[in-house]
């Protein structure tokens, strides 16, 4: 493994952790630092499929008081939780209680949610959008696309090489599952043709063989032997060019985001293990997927992005490799279903182990930022951890309801952070359908897309940036919708109380 | 008519754990065929009323062709293109980091090919290779030197221009070069010169390779047929290209565009002469080799995680490599040794047994037990699962899509009507069989897996790796045998219509698919869909028929002059089918 973790985390410690010892003293400061604007906004979605356990995913009530109560929901600090917040959220977030948000009963309105990175990104699926979320955010904020990640299939025996993690205009948009090839085309790999040359000599190069062929492109869309469609592809391939274009330019502008000067000759990952995967090929391949997003985000180089934590066909095929799990047992039916005692064990460990990764990620991402504010890079970014449904007890309730999400950062300062928000209102005597415990048989909360338009405003977009003249509000919205008519306001646009 | 082309499927919630898996891609940026000439093999085959072995396709004499979309070049395409035109001079193996930045094509039922979209991965991965791919080239002097064929040490002459123009320029663009795009690339080669001539030749390089005269199959210059603007008879460089990829799967070579040059592509005995040159390639068998593995649903063989007690001796890293190879070697013997036709497909016992895995799988025996591997559907590339279960709805599912060319798609499930979808508990001590109609009994279910499931039981004759058994065995997580069936491979297979009398084996079912209309007018679409990158419409028909007859007539003389009903024919007669040189545009607005 040419990867080297030590050199990597000398980086990280030079980019952030020394600055977070230091006092933050205006008056020292250079005066290039004082003049910088606020750091940018960034978003990551992580997702890990297949159903999580609402049991194992939210506290026990009787270690906690609600503290907090507004329409419809109500609100407990994380850190007046007893021992750990829950079992898969154990001591790993214990220095994070302050800078996350869990949210409870979130539901999507979907008729028929499948198990990929779509759903939290949608709160449905392909065909019932055009663009997820981190597609919205990266073309609306940065005129760009997501960096998708994630785990390749090692079954293949459906399909493959097809990630469905995000979907641009109705359709998914390819992502990678090589994490280091992502590094290297973030942070530049070979230099071609050798020689000793200026250093903006190739992104110059490469920017005028762009131009050209970008007028090429134009050159055939004015061809009268093209149909409506052939049109449309030319003009989908130009938008995508112009895009890679403005890219090269802000590279020869010199711009990249804050700390970009710090960002040469970054260590990262030489080769990704991503062929015939082991338990420790598996925990490298997720380990660098989180470590190359990290450095993205740090140096300017990664807006937008989402990982999906598992390949979206692992149907059939054995998933004995994970950590935690053993035996012969599948993702879906075995771990996801979790019709036994021992299943519910090995899906906890599965999403402990899921867990104790987003949580080195998210400190990683708490260090200073801005020395100016003291803000970290995860005060301004907003990193959402969610899972594709949510059951209790029995994973053979399909149920798309309850989605267990864990909401991190406060896009410099839009969100109230430190919370377990219950979005249930069933506690106020509303007529719902109720049954079981606190949290166990399904009461209606409100429309995940509630949580995704808070996210969208969080970022900085208004309606008109997101919503048509035809579709209100953001996401799918299923035939349960009218279910959440009675609550008030705007059910359809209206974000999170609480916590926007 | 009888049979039913098109089969709803909601596999997840009866049970049989598969849901999105067999979730066909729905039609992306590509293609959004009118409403009146319908996408997909059931609304087209069957369409003259015909079964049993006759021609099904209804092709009206004087129709006009269906409508040809601008493509790109798939990635195996265009990779296989760029090792062509480097010539050996670039290795793609050395810029594996550039090359695996490439997207892979969404896989859409069947073919890779049919995956039209573009995204911001493509473009970067177009310019990351370009980039990387020029580099090599310009630091091999013989390389420039071929492609320039002149002095060029103290700069580009006029004739330096033309021959790389003339030659390697047409190729990659895969037509001559306009003025235009002449004086563009000398422009672009004039801003990089001052790091001497290789310097400007990698930029005008690049900007070649991420043309989209070289990504997309751009075919806009033929002549109006019979005075209409939107039926285009292609021009002879079109038809080089069109050939190319036909054959090879690749852009074409030196000697084609010089074929296209002399106009010989334009006569019948030129075009004749050029089929059978690129046929006879390696790079053509390489070709139809991925073709048939597509095809056959083998080129996404699952791993192995089956139990080492499961697999009692077989080597579980040579299962794969061992049970493709055995079907390239069938499937390539079938095709240029013996001149098989459609049925020697199904039928053919012939053996290429050649590793200890498959030996064993199929018991040691060298030559094949009469009646127990039938064709390309009993051997372990068709049939293996990557548990110790066998995938028995995968089976079916695989033998209705790919082999029958049914569409699957999913019903639509509302609030309403999801209890009706929920499969009762089978008892896990019962048979596959028994636990999988147990599973699929509702009605609602049974829409769909009335059909997909006799295919699966008739292949309950070879278990999760293939070996072929009588007797299924229910174990434990240990290898323990908890319960004992016998297995019942008899159904009523529902291939053209569900009046057809029982089969009891694959061996049967084999026989009773190479008899119908349906099977082999599903080959022929499957091959038109491979080299069309799209599948075909009803406006196809007449391009189906000719190809049905060459796979299927046996006395029908042959344009390629090869034996009439094989399967060679039938791909040689895609070249020669009255619409291959012809383009109709699609709608314009």
């Amino acid at each position: 493994m040419a990867y080297d973790p030590i050199s990597r985390r000398h980086f990280l410690k030079g980019l952030g952790g020394v600055t977070v010892a230091l006092p933050v003293i205006p008056s020292l400061l250079p005066s290039e630092a004082l003049a910088q604007t606020a750091p940018k906004k960034r978003f990551v979605a992580i997702h890990s499929g297949h159903c999580q356990a609402v049991e194992q995913w939210l506290p026990d009530h009787t270690k906690f008081a609600w503290t907090e109560q507004g329409t419809f929901a109500r609100a407990a600090q994380l850190s007046s939780i007893q021992g750990v917040i829950s079992p898969v959220l154990g001591t790993a977030f214990d220095g994070l209680r302050g800078k996350i948000n869990l949210l409870s009963r979130l539901d999507s309105t979907s008729v028929a949610p499948n198990h990929n990175a779509e759903v939290i990104l949608s709160g449905g699926v392909k065909t019932e959008i055009s663009d997820t979320l981190d597609q919205v955010l990266a073309a609306k904020l940065f005129s760009g696309s997501p960096v998708n990640l994630y785990v390749r299939s090692v079954f293949d025996q459906y399909y493959s090489g097809a990630s469905h993690v995000s979907v641009s205009k109705g359709n998914y948009s390819p992502g990678q599952f090589n994490p280091s090839s992502v590094f290297k085309s973030l942070f530049g790999g070979s230099t071609p043709g050798g020689g000793t040359q200026p250093d903006n000599r190739i992104p110059r190069r490469d920017l005028a063989t762009v131009d050209l062929v970008l007028k090429q492109f134009k050159a055939l869309r004015t061809n009268k032997r093209l149909s409506k469609i052939d049109g449309e592809r030319l003009d989908h391939h130009m938008e995508l060019i112009a895009q890679t274009e403005k890219k090269l330019q802000s590279t020869l502008g010199g711009g990249g985001g804050g700390g970009a000067s710090s960002c040469t000759n970054v260590n990262g990952p030489a080769s990704s293990p991503v062929v015939s995967m082991t338990a420790s090929d598996y925990q490298v391949v997720i380990d660098q997927m989180f470590d190359v997003v990290e450095l993205g985000l740090k140096c300017g180089k990664i807006q937008v992005a989402t990982l999906m934590l598992h390949a979206y066909d692992y149907f059939s095929g054995s998933v004995g490799f994970i950590p935690g799990v053993s035996g012969n047992v599948r993702l879906h039916e075995d771990i996801g279903h979790a019709g036994t005692p021992e299943l519910r064990q090995m899906k906890l460990n599965l999403n402990r182990f899921f867990g104790e990764r987003v949580a080195r990620f998210l400190k990683n991402l708490n260090v200073v930022e801005d020395a100016m504010t003291g803000s970290t890079y995860l005060d301004n970014s907003l990193i959402l951890w969610a899972n594709d449904q949510g059951s209790f007890q029995d994973g053979n309730a399909h149920a798309s309801m309850n989605l267990p999400v864990l909401l991190a950062g406060s896009a410099g300062g839009k969100i109230k952070t430190g919370r377990y928000v219950d979005y249930g209102p069933a506690y106020e005597g509303i007529n719902r359908p109720v049954g079981g415990d606190e949290w166990g048989v399904y009461k209606k909360g409100r429309p995940y897309n509630q949580l995704l338009i808070t996210i969208l405003q969080a970022m900085g977009l208004q309606p008109a940036a997101y919503e048509s003249a035809t579709a209100q509000g953001f996401g799918v919205y299923g035939g349960k919708i009218a279910d959440y008519a009675y609550l008030p306001g705007n059910y359809r646009r209206d974000p999170l109380p609480i916590i926007f | 008519m009888a049979w039913v082309g098109l089969i709803v499927l909601f596999l997840a919630g009866c049970g049989t754990g598969f849901t999105a898996s067999v979730k066909p891609k729905e039609a992306s940026s590509s293609i959004t065929p009118p409403p009146e000439d319908t996408q997909g093999g059931g609304g087209i085959i069957g369409g003259n009323g015909k079964t049993g072995g006759a021609n099904p396709y209804a092709c009206a004499a004087g129709s006009d062709p269906g409508t040809r979309d601008l493509r790109r070049l798939s990635r195996r395409e265009y990779l296989l293109t760029l090792q062509s035109l480097t010539n050996g001079y670039a290795d793609l193996s050395q810029i594996a980091d550039q090359v695996n930045l490439l997207p892979a094509d969404t896989v859409s039922n069947v073919f890779d090919s049919t995956d039209a979209s573009v995204s911001i991965g493509h473009i970067e991965a177009y310019l990351g290779i370009a980039r990387e791919i020029s580099a090599q080239l310009i630091a091999k002097p013989e390389w420039i030197r071929s492609v320039v064929n002149c002095e060029y040490a103290s700069g580009m002459t006029d004739t330096c221009w033309s021959n790389f123009f003339n030659g390697f320029a047409a190729r990659v663009y895969r037509k001559p070069l306009s003025s235009q795009e002449q004086a563009d690339l000398k422009a672009l080669f004039a801003t990089e010169v001052s790091y001497g001539v290789p310097a400007g030749l990698q930029a005008v390089t690049m900007a070649l390779l991420q043309s989209p005269n070289f990504l997309y199959k751009v075919e806009v210059a033929g002549s109006p047929l019979n005075g209409r603007e939107d039926i285009l008879k292609m021009n002879d460089y079109e038809t080089a290209s069109r050939l190319a990829f036909l054959a090879t799967g690749r852009g074409p070579d030196a000697i084609l565009m010089e074929e296209a040059r002399n106009g010989r592509l334009a006569t019948p005995e030129g075009l004749k002469t050029a089929v059978q040159r690129l046929f006879s390639s390696a790079e053509a068998r390489e070709n139809v080799e991925e073709f048939y593995m597509q095809w056959l649903g083998a080129k996404r063989l699952p791993s192995s995680t089956h139990s080492d007690w499961f697999l009692a001796g077989v080597s579980r890293g040579a299962i794969a490599p061992e049970s493709l190879q055995e079907l390239r070697d069938l499937t390539s013997d079938l095709t240029w040794t013996k001149a098989g036709g459609y049925k020697d497909l199904l039928v053919s016992e012939t053996s290429f047994v050649k590793g200890q895995a498959l030996g064993t799988i199929y018991n040691g025996q060298a030559s094949l037990p009469s009646g127990q591997r039938p064709g390309v559907l009993s051997r372990t590339a068709f049939l293996l699962s990557a548990t110790n279960q066998t995938s028995l709805v995968h089976r079916g599912l695989l033998v209705r899509r790919n082999l029958l060319c049914d569409k699957i798609i999913f019903p639509t499930i509302t609030d309403e009507n999801r209890e009706l979808f929920q499969p009762p508990k089978p008892n896990p001590l019962a048979s596959l069989r028994e636990q999988i109609e147990t599973r699929t009994a509702v009605p609602q279910c049974m829409a769909c897996h009335s059909k997909l499931n006799p295919m699966g039981f008739v292949l309950e004759n070879y278990d999760a790796l293939g070996r072929y058994q009588t007797e299924e065995k229910v174990f434990d997580a240990n290898g323990n045998i908890l319960a004992r069936h016998s297995i019942n491979a008899r159904v009523r297979p529902n291939i053209e219509s569900e009046d057809e009398p029982e089969v009891d084996g694959l061996a049967q079912m084999s026989e009773a698919i190479a008899a119908s209309s349906k099977g082999p007018a599903c080959a022929a679409q499957q091959w038109f869909t491979f080299v069309e990158g799209r599948e075909p419409r009803t406006s196809d028909s007449c391009s189906l028929s000719t190809l049905f007859d060459s796979l299927m007539d046996k006395e029908r003389v042959s344009p390629s002059g090869d034996a009439p009903g094989t399967l060679l024919n039938m791909m040689k007669a895609s070249a020669f089918e009255s619409n291959f040189r012809v383009r109709k545009v699609g709608p314009q607005n």
